[in-house]
């Protein structure tokens, strides 16, 4: 028998936070909506490095930028590669970009991209891009100051 | 490291008493070792009152050390099955054998637990998860719920 579920248990907090250091990135992001108290501690610097330490060297993938002219208009598209077992799976684009759009890449640290684009012609945004969680968020820039901040960081 | 022949005196939250090989409990338990090494464990008097321990997990946790003190040989594939013949419990047994093993600190044995949870969690979606470990009140606005399932609709 694999046991699914608690029961009617509630564990106490800081062994579930034993637990989620424990767990794979993805899992404690995910978890990170499940509620307001967690969406809290899971946000904590603390836990942010105890996650990374205990799963370093345990989902070695890398991202690779490959040419896809086909499908977007820039001559970039994104896969996963593992590096473990070999497979590729290609990582949709935000969402934002949408399907005709401009977009060109800034930098990346950390596993997040930082992406320039426009939908419609001249009107530039940065897009803060994080591929393996699929989250994408637009960041205000009324006055090019964060794009220029950006450019800089990357040269 | 105690003798192998001397025997301590265990007693759970019944008042039942359970005589473990010292170094069985030594080897595992961070606070028995504590005891023992401190000197405030008496051979001849003493009985380590663990009241919120009760005898049937009690036992559960002798078998444990019991079995890795004498099997630590054997290979790792055999040890896992053991573990996993060890966990097959329901969830109020799962729950008590984490209590027990986090109030004596036997750290294999709650990293043992540690990672069946995990594995119960891991992949899953946001409603499982909350069903899963018991989340009855999450504390969002029905606003920022709505809003967490439009920004990551992967994530439900």
């Amino acid at each position: 028998m694999v046991l699914a579920d608690m029961g009617e248990q509630i564990l106490p907090d800081d062994l579930l936070m034993e637990i989620f250091t424990r767990t794979d990135p993805k899992t404690a992001a995910r978890f990170r909506t499940a509620s307001t108290t967690w969406r809290v501690r899971l946000s904590s610097d603390r836990f942010r490095r105890d996650n990374t330490l205990t799963n370093i060297g345990k989902h070695r993938k890398v991202l690779l930028q490959i040419g896809d002219p086909e499908r977007y208009g820039s001559t970039q598209a994104f896969c996963i590669v593992n590096c473990v077992g070999g497979g590729r799976e290609v990582v949709p684009m935000p969402e934002q970009l949408g399907p005709r759009g401009w977009w060109t890449v800034i930098g990346s640290d950390c596993g997040m991209i930082c992406v320039q684009y426009s939908t419609n012609g001249p009107d530039l945004r940065l897009l803060l891009w994080n591929p393996l969680l699929r989250i994408a968020r637009q960041l205000d820039d009324p006055a090019d100051k964060l794009l220029k901040q950006a450019r800089k960081l990357s040269y | 490291m105690g003798s192998p022949l001397k025997k301590i005196m265990l007693c759970s939250s019944e008042k039942e008493i359970f005589s473990v090989e010292e170094q069985v409990m030594v080897q595992h338990s961070v606070i028995i070792n504590n005891m023992i090494e401190d000197g405030s464990y008496n051979y001849e008097e003493s009985k380590i009152p663990l009241d919120c321990v009760d005898s049937k997990t009690l036992k559960k946790v002798i078998d444990y050390c019991t079995y890795h003190t004498h099997h630590h040989n054997d290979n790792q594939e055999d040890l896992e099955a053991w573990d996993a013949q060890f966990l097959n419990v329901d969830s109020n047994g799962l729950y008590d054998l984490l209590m027990a093993a986090n109030y004596l600190e036997i750290r294999n044995l709650l990293d043992l637990i540690y990672r069946t949870i995990k594995n119960m969690i891991k992949g899953k979606k946001i409603d499982e998860i909350r069903r899963i470990l018991n989340i009855k009140d999450h504390g969002f606005t029905p606003e920022e719920e709505e809003q967490n399932r439009k920004e990551y609709p992967h994530f439900y």
